[in-house]
């Protein structure tokens, strides 16, 4: 874990990683506050924010007595919510870069096409 | 949540020394808590004091709600691991592990045993021929074992190893993780411990200067640097804990800043990083008295 | 704040006090050998030096000598407050550490201190017994028996008294010791001298130190040993005031 960022928000974001990557599926169960806080070496109510994050955003659905599990559409949705965030930060700082140094959407839409073909 | 420990204007005065004072806070049930202060800044004081083993001067202290001074129904819960610990001369390990247990209603003989041998210690061994880090290993094994409801650890692993200390962090994760409790942990090894803890409570010179979540002291804190005049622009209005000047660079740390002020802070052109939480520390509580000046609010919201 | 908390309310109530009790008392018990093995061992070498002794004697004088008192028994009484000196100030810290309160360690080490000056003072009034029984081990030794004649019950309370005696000034001097620490020996230690020689200058200036040894005369042992009881008694008084305000210093 990173210093200045908070945990709780490093751990969410770790996890929805490995659900985008596919090392997390859907339906499978993932593993108890207390495992996160050991192998993280982190405070379990720091562990247990983080959960509690995805859990409110649906990425995960609890089971009581049994534990928690990735939501059916968790991938889907996370992708779409990245990409929304991939606009937000790269896309629109972009666009406005290329317009101060005068360059069209087109030729922009070139760079980025040429810069993609190794 | 209900409260472990509840401190009260508390002060404990020795001759013109004030080693605790006026301490207010409280430290809710079930947390780690971390008790961090430079050496002397009067964290055992304040330990012994929440212990009953020291009589306050002034103020009050409730313990699981009641006065822990001489009170057996509230001290029976506690367990104070102190960093000097002393133990009877003929004392061996064995006794120690023997004679812990009828004071602690939930001890762990199983884990007890089952940590000597992860410290590498033996039941033989005579305590007084020790090393330092071993006897600490003592104290954390009976402060562990013990799943005492309140587990003061102070300055538990003085000349114990990274692996040992290491070994100490994730029992106590591991454990507190399983069984729940309050545990209080003393240090002035801030980066190490920063992970573990759920809540900070600062003392500087007997003053509690900082009293908070640590994951609200981590987003909360940042440095801003870039030209001085651009830098002094954005941090008015906040309260600044450090500020360092290199001709016409600045570089300040900043106790509480949101999302919004950080993007602000880039979009003027500003560098934004992260602020360990030592470094917080450092900048907020360790030099409070000498550079008092830095710790003056630019803005109006001190 | 987790999410597996499940423990249960914490009891309010104190354990009994016989169960605190015990536990201070077993504290202290835990290596046998400080406050059981070490005296009785050390006291079986000082007999058998004496028999040692005696059987040399014995065998060059060819002669059975009249029965004499041996001292060697003061032993166990001194070798008890220095018991009381070292438990105290080497337990009283470690049982604030556990959890405990001054007054049920205070209360635990009494308790402690008068079990074991029972048993002592049963035992060695037992042995004293013995030595009756088989004529002084044929050497006209009486190391446990001090008072040849003196009913046994007799014995007993004496040597009872004796250790209750000792083991109270040992606790009241580590009192001293944890709260004040060398300062508070020093002046323990002055004021004790000072009271002496005073007392001494005031029997010397009044001409009454006939009057002192007439009053113990007429007192006899016992009834000395008895009036002796007022310095067991506040002792154990002052050992209890001074360590209810007691801190631990671990130093």
């Amino acid at each position: 874990m990173e210093e200045g960022r908070p945990i709780f928000r490093q751990l969410a974001e770790q996890i929805e990683n490995q659900i985008i990557d596919g090392s997390l599926v859907e339906g499978q169960q993932v593993p108890s506050i207390n495992e996160f806080a050991a192998f993280h070496r982190i405070n379990p109510a720091t562990a247990l924010k983080g959960i509690t994050l995805l859990v409110d955003s649906g990425v995960l659905f609890k089971r009581r007595g049994i534990g928690m599990f990735v939501a059916e559409g968790a991938r889907d949705s996370l992708i779409a919510a990245r990409r929304q965030t991939f606009r937000d930060d790269f896309i629109r700082p972009l666009h406005a870069e290329a317009r101060a140094l005068g360059i069209t959407a087109d030729e922009l839409a070139d760079m980025i096409r040429k810069d993609a073909t190794p | 949540m209900t409260s472990a420990v509840e401190v009260h204007h508390l002060t404990k005065r020795y001759g013109s020394m004030n080693a605790v004072d006026d301490a207010t806070f409280s430290i809710t049930e079930n947390t780690i808590t971390g008790l961090l202060g430079r050496n002397g800044a009067g964290k055992t004081t304040l330990m012994r004091l929440i212990t009953g083993q020291e009589f306050a001067t002034s103020g009050t202290v409730r313990l699981f709600g009641a006065t822990p001074v001489e009170n057996a129904a509230v001290l029976q819960h506690t367990c104070f691991i102190s960093e000097s610990q002393r133990y009877p001369e003929e004392f061996r390990i064995k006794h120690v592990l023997a004679g812990a247990p009828r004071f602690f209603e939930h001890w762990d003989a199983e884990f007890a045993e089952q940590l000597v041998d992860e410290f590498r210690l033996t039941r033989k061994q005579l305590i007084k021929k020790l090393s330092r880090g071993q006897r600490s290993a003592v104290g954390v094994i009976v402060g562990l074992a013990s799943r005492a409801p309140l587990t003061i650890f102070d300055e538990p692993y003085l000349g114990l190893d990274a692996v040992a200390r290491q070994a100490f962090y994730d029992h106590l994760l591991a454990d507190y993780g399983k069984r729940p409790r309050t545990v209080i942990l003393s240090t002035h090894l801030i980066d190490e411990v920063s992970q573990l803890l759920e809540h900070a409570l600062v003392i500087d010179a007997g003053r509690i200067v900082i009293d908070a979540p640590v994951e609200e002291l981590r987003s909360h804190a940042a440095t801003v640097s870039g030209p001085a005049e651009a830098v002094e622009r954005f941090i008015a209005g906040h309260e600044v804990a450090h500020r360092d000047q290199l001709g016409g660079l600045l570089s300040a740390t900043i106790a509480h800043v949101t999302e919004a002020d950080r993007d602000a802070a880039r979009a003027a052109g500003l560098e934004v990083g992260a602020v360990s939480l030592q470094q917080l520390i450092v900048r907020r509580a360790g030099y409070s008295a000498a550079d008092a000046p830095t710790m003056i609010s630019e803005g109006t919201n001190s | 704040m987790t999410a597996t908390t499940f423990d249960s309310p914490l009891s309010q109530t104190a354990r009994p006090l016989g169960r605190r009790l015990s536990t201070i008392i077993l504290l202290q018990l835990t290596n046998p050998m400080t406050l059981i093995g070490w005296p009785l061992i050390i006291l079986g070498f000082i007999f058998a030096g004496n028999v040692a002794i005696l059987g040399i004697i014995a065998t060059a004088t060819d002669g059975r000598a009249e029965v004499s008192v041996n001292g060697g028994i003061g032993f166990l009484w001194v070798y008890t407050l220095v018991m009381a000196v070292q438990s105290v100030n080497q337990t009283f810290p470690l049982a604030l550490g556990f959890g405990a309160t001054r007054r049920d360690y205070l209360l635990g080490t009494g308790a402690l201190f008068a079990l074991l000056s029972i048993a002592y003072a049963a035992l060695v009034t037992a042995l004293a017994a013995l030595e009756r029984g088989i004529d002084y081990w044929g050497l006209g030794l009486g190391f446990f028996d001090t008072a040849p004649g003196a009913p046994l019950w007799d014995l007993f309370v004496r040597y009872l008294l004796l250790l209750l005696l000792f083991a109270s000034i040992g606790g009241a001097t580590a009192a001293v010791y944890v709260r004040w620490k060398a300062m508070g020996m020093y002046v323990f230690w002055g004021a004790l001298v000072v009271v002496l020689i005073g007392a001494a200058y005031l029997i010397t200036v009044t001409e009454s130190w006939g009057a002192v040894g007439e009053f113990f005369a007429t007192a006899g042992v016992l009834g000395s040993i008895l009036w002796a009881q007022i310095i067991t008694v506040v002792s154990s008084i002052a050992a209890y005031l001074i360590l209810r305000r007691a801190t631990p210093t671990n130093t």
